[in-house]
């Protein structure tokens, strides 16, 4: 009874020593009447105990009147469920696994979404905390600020709103004792700590003041998680340097626990003031690299925190647009005058993730939920099977006085040690998959980083499912088995007839061929959808193309910087195995250089504003990648001779935009670079390339030589584009050398396969197909063992009638297909309710799909020919077994 | 569960009621007292009277606070509540047409 003690000890000491007193003041008292009758008092004390009886059962006796009882109870129905599953471990474990791989998927996607989409911010009231971004010129996007902004706006907006500023966390490579690292590393305004209310655990966090001092604080604030990770929480780790570049740190305090920076995806391991940043940067207007947030003032309001900001922006735009070429200036003060900052809450951080994923996720966990209801399903059937086999054993409790209830309760008890034991296992196995998934999230170049680990939340999240899950799918079962008719169940030798499947399990049936097509449906769209945009035709040949980021720090005179760009493109090409090379400002899927307006020369209409971008390249560029010229000619080395007179090659779409039907050639354009403008004559037309997203039609886009760009100013980072005969990136060791040898201080950065630079681009379609396809399958294996485990119970049950049958001389072919279609009935409505639900969902995911409609008839024929074919093969194998069985056997089953 | 040699659950249950109508009392207390007033015909076992106590108590039908007796021991003082006594009375009634049956069938049969 150690159980017992267990839970005497939950009922709590004080009733115990109470109940302990009450007896012992009745055994006095009657010690005391014993001695006055003039017992002797040893006698007198064995009479008094004799009188009252056994105290430990008495004890006992009390401590279940006084309803201690439940509990026991819920003991001893502990006792009997593990009793019962264990004298059916197959039975125990199919079940868990079934569970758990549905509560595992749960665990991990919610860990995930949780970290993503719903946790706040571990600082001080985050429901205070804003963020402010300024629009675009064409108000279509918005943008951060820069320090000097950041500066103009804490005056502007001091008397209702705190303002702190953070650059945008990257990795870095730091230097702490000689050592080389790579560690999550943000700028940050001085009042950063202070505003959004995080302590430092230990030493202190940035002063305020710092902010007025550039170049003057070079102090580190450290994450806690990365005191734990590299420093073992030892308190040494302040005073202690690290170095950025050629900056040594100090490091001055350890931020509180839990707090990794704003931006959710992106763990800060150290702070460094924004101060320390360069020079130039700071006071730069245009350097929009610092997100702005703020804490509201106690009974500030968003509006009116804004209000003040809002006349400075437009104060700040129209001196800005002052400066814009006369032709430009109104229209663009037009418009400057009706955008609009944007004020928007950030107590769940900042998060590109949640921009980009949040649908996904939201959705992954739609898929994973309904694995789960799957999974009830199965373990239902499960249940429901043995609800039949255990028939008499219910009957033997329900005659010997146990209520429905009672045995209700007893099989619920059951249900959720399964669903604990599956919840158990499933979040070990969340424990690996969740931080998978993450990594899928990550593009080749930015690692995401997000903090998955199992906190309370998740664990309670997970006891919930799996509680719910219990109920799910043990109260249908409980209620059957508990149903019994005692008198046929007892008399032994009574087989339990039965045309085909209980009513429970046909419509379980049904229900789990509704979400395995659904599941199948949608996998269907998002895998058609990553194949439509992976063979699209972006416009080039990304194949066998790398791209390398190039880039030199030497003060080098801007004729040696020229040369050694040129003398690059001449070495590149000696590297076997290149056929051809060029460099670029941006890229395809890399970037443009600039884009804005272009005007065209001599035209009469306003100025379109409309967005080009403009990409400074060398020669070879479209033979490199495999663009092709539709008109006109390609750049030639005497464009790019020091008095070349400027050229350019258009796209497409940018000669469409603007010339329509006439021809561009000949004609002359200018970008608002100079005033008076430099006119820059059209001498090709090339093919439109996709060049930032697959989805998005190709941008207009405005070619010229890289020598012409800027002003002619030598670029200091450039992209180096190679075509190769292979797709590897093998040649980066011997590219290095030619690099560091065409002089110049040229230096290589990073290499990436262009195909690799696409795939980036496809991540939320590649997860959601990777994910969704792998449950789809997941769905329709669960389905199939349900349909087969039903189809086979019932089965077994009509042995007989089978056995009857056959020797009143049916073929086994009539068996067969009697069989089937009873078992392929609910199949089919469950089906057809799938399909309507599939299209129904459909419209929720129409927006992540790619040449492909939710509702598409291919997609949910297919499903369901799959499910069909599924279905048939998993309900036949059990049919052809129980029309084999010859009919004497089957009779003398009896 | 308790097994009183004489007396059935419920009427075990009723004469505590009966027994704290008039004062509170700690359970020896109580156990004198059914003994007395019955004249000693009903012999309660000391024991069994303990476990009734508590299922009372956790009923809600008398309610317990520790006072000193007169000879200044701490003792558990039991006492009616307002449920315990509306409890006592449909008891006795139920009792009273109980009895009353029986003692037609015995005396007409």
């Amino acid at each position: 009874m150690s159980l017992a003690s267990r839970i005497r000890a939950l009922v709590g000491r004080r009733t115990e020593a109470e109940l302990d007193d009450e007896l012992q003041f009745h055994l006095a008292q009657q010690v005391d009447e014993y001695l006055a009758a003039g017992m002797p008092r040893a006698e007198a004390e064995r009479a008094a105990r004799r009188a009252l009886g056994g105290i430990a059962q008495l004890k006992e006796e009390c401590r279940d009147a006084r309803g201690v009882n439940w509990l026991m109870d819920l003991a001893r129905d502990v006792r009997y469920a593990l009793r019962t599953l264990g004298r059916s471990p197959g039975f125990a474990l199919a079940a868990i696994l079934t569970l758990a791989l549905g509560i595992g998927a749960n665990t991990a996607v919610f860990s995930i979404a949780d970290a993503v989409l719903l946790k706040m911010l571990p600082v001080r009231d985050p429901q205070r905390l804003v963020r402010i971004q300024q629009p675009s010129v064409l108000g279509n996007d918005y943008y951060d600020f820069s320090f000097v902004n950041y500066r103009e706006m804490q005056t502007a907006a001091a008397p209702f709103l705190d303002l702190a500023a953070e650059g945008f966390p990257n990795t870095v490579q730091a230097v702490m004792d000689g050592a080389r690292e790579r560690v999550g590393r943000a700028a940050v305004s001085g009042n950063y700590f202070a505003v959004l209310g995080v302590e430092p655990a230990i030493g202190r966090t940035f002063q305020p003041s710092i902010d007025n001092e550039i170049g003057r604080h070079p102090e580190a604030v450290i994450s806690y998680g990365y005191w734990q990770r590299r420093f073992n929480r030892d308190p040494a780790a302040i005073g202690r340097w690290i170095r950025f570049g050629d900056t040594p740190f100090q490091i001055i305090g350890v931020a509180q626990p839990g707090f990794s920076g704003l931006v959710v995806g992106a763990m800060t391991d150290v702070w460094t003031p924004i101060v320390m940043g360069p020079a130039r940067q700071l006071q730069f207007r245009g350097m929009t690299v610092l997100r702005v947030v703020g804490r509201l003032k106690p009974g500030a309001t968003a509006a009116q925190a804004l209000a003040p900001l809002q006349v400075w922006y437009h104060r700040m735009e129209i001196e800005w647009m002052r400066a814009a070429p006369a032709g430009t200036r109104t229209s663009l003060l037009e418009r400057a005058a009706k955008l609009q900052l944007k004020i928007e809450p950030a107590a769940r951080g900042i998060s590109r993730l949640r921009e980009q994923y949040g649908q996904p996720i939201e959705i992954v966990f739609a898929v994973v939920a309904l694995v789960l209801l799957l999974a009830c399903g199965n373990v239902a059937h499960l249940l429901l099977a043995r609800a039949g086999a255990r028939q008499r054993e219910m009957a033997v409790r329900i005659s010997v006085g146990a209520g429905r209830g009672r045995l209700i309760r007893q099989l619920l008890t059951e249900s959720l040690l399964l669903g604990v034991a599956a919840a158990a296992l499933g979040m070990l196995a969340a424990r690996w998959t969740a931080p998978a998934l993450v990594a899928m999230l990550a593009p080749s170049d930015a690692p995401v980083r997000l903090d998955v680990g199992l906190d309370a939340r998740v664990l309670a999240f997970t006891l919930l499912v799996s509680i719910a899950t219990a109920v799910a799918f043990g109260i249908l079962p409980s209620l059957r088995a508990s149903k019994v008719d005692i008198h046929s169940a007892l008399k032994s030798g009574v087989r339990l007839a039965g045309r085909g499947p209980a009513w429970q399990a046909r419509w379980l049936v049904g229900m789990q061929m509704a979400l395995s097509l659904v599941l199948l449906v949608g996998s269907g769209l998002f895998v058609r959808t990553l194949i439509n945009l992976k063979t699209l035709d972006p416009g080039f040949d990304q194949h066998n193309v790398m791209l390398a980021g190039v880039h030199t720090d030497s003060p080098v005179p801007a004729d040696d910087l020229a040369r050694a760009w040129f003398e690059l493109l001449r070495r590149a090409v000696t590297i076997p195995g290149v056929e051809s090379a060029s460099v670029a400002i941006g890229g395809p899927f890399v970037g443009a250089s600039m884009n804005g307006p272009v005007r065209v020369q001599g035209a009469t209409s306003p100025a379109n504003l409309e967005v080009n971008w403009f990409i400074p390249i060398s020669p070879n560029f479209f033979r490199t990648l495999g663009g092709r010229l539709v008109a006109g000619r390609d750049f030639e080395p005497r464009d790019f001779e020091p008095a070349a007179p400027r050229v350019t090659i258009v796209s497409e779409t940018m000669a469409r935009r603007y010339f329509g039907s006439e021809n561009p050639l000949g004609r002359r354009i200018e970008n608002f670079e100079a005033d008076p403008p430099h006119w820059i004559e059209i001498v090709g037309v090339a093919a439109d390339m996709k060049f930032d997203s697959l989805r998005t039609a190709a941008p207009a886009m405005v070619y010229q030589p890289f020598t012409q760009f800027g002003g002619g100013a030598p670029q200091r980072i450039m992209t180096l584009v190679l075509r190769a005969r292979r797709d590897t990136l093998s040649l980066a060791p011997a590219l290095r050398r030619e690099v560091a040898a065409s002089g110049g201080g040229l230096m290589l950065n990073d290499i990436l396969t262009q195909t690799r630079m696409i795939d980036d681009t496809l991540i939320r379609e590649r997860l959601l197909a990777t994910v969704g396809s792998f449950f789809g399958f997941v769905a329709l294996l669960l389905a199939a063992l349900g349909l087969y485990g039903t189809v086979g119970y019932a089965v077994s049950r009509r042995t007989q009638e089978i056995g009857i049958r056959m020797a009143l001389g049916a073929r086994q072919g009539q068996v067969v297909s009697m069989i089937l279609r009873e078992a392929l009935a609910p199949v089919a409505l469950g089906g057809l309710a799938g399909a309507g639900a599939a299209i129904w969902a459909g419209r929720l995911v129409a927006g992540l799909l790619f040449g492909i409609r939710p509702q598409d008839p291919g997609a949910i024929l297919l499903a369901a020919a799959m499910l069909a074919g599924t279905s048939i093969a998993a309900a036949f194998v059990p049919a052809l077994r129980a029309s084999g069985t010859a009919p004497v056997e089957a009779l003398r089953n009896e | 569960m308790g097994k009183p040699n004489d007396l059935v659950q419920g009427t075990l249950d009723l004469l505590i009621l009966k027994t704290l109508a008039l004062e509170p009392k700690h359970g020896w207390a109580i156990a004198k007292r059914i003994q007395q007033i019955s004249s000693e015909v009903l012999q309660v076992q000391q024991g069994s009277l303990y476990p009734a106590l508590h299922r009372l108590e956790h009923r809600g039908w008398i309610k317990a606070r520790w006072a000193e007796t007169e000879t200044g021991r701490k003792a558990k003082f039991y006492s009616l509540t307002r449920a315990g006594s509306a409890q006592l009375k449909e008891q006795v009634e139920q009792w009273n047409r109980l009895s009353g049956a029986i003692n037609t069938v015995i005396q007409t049969v």
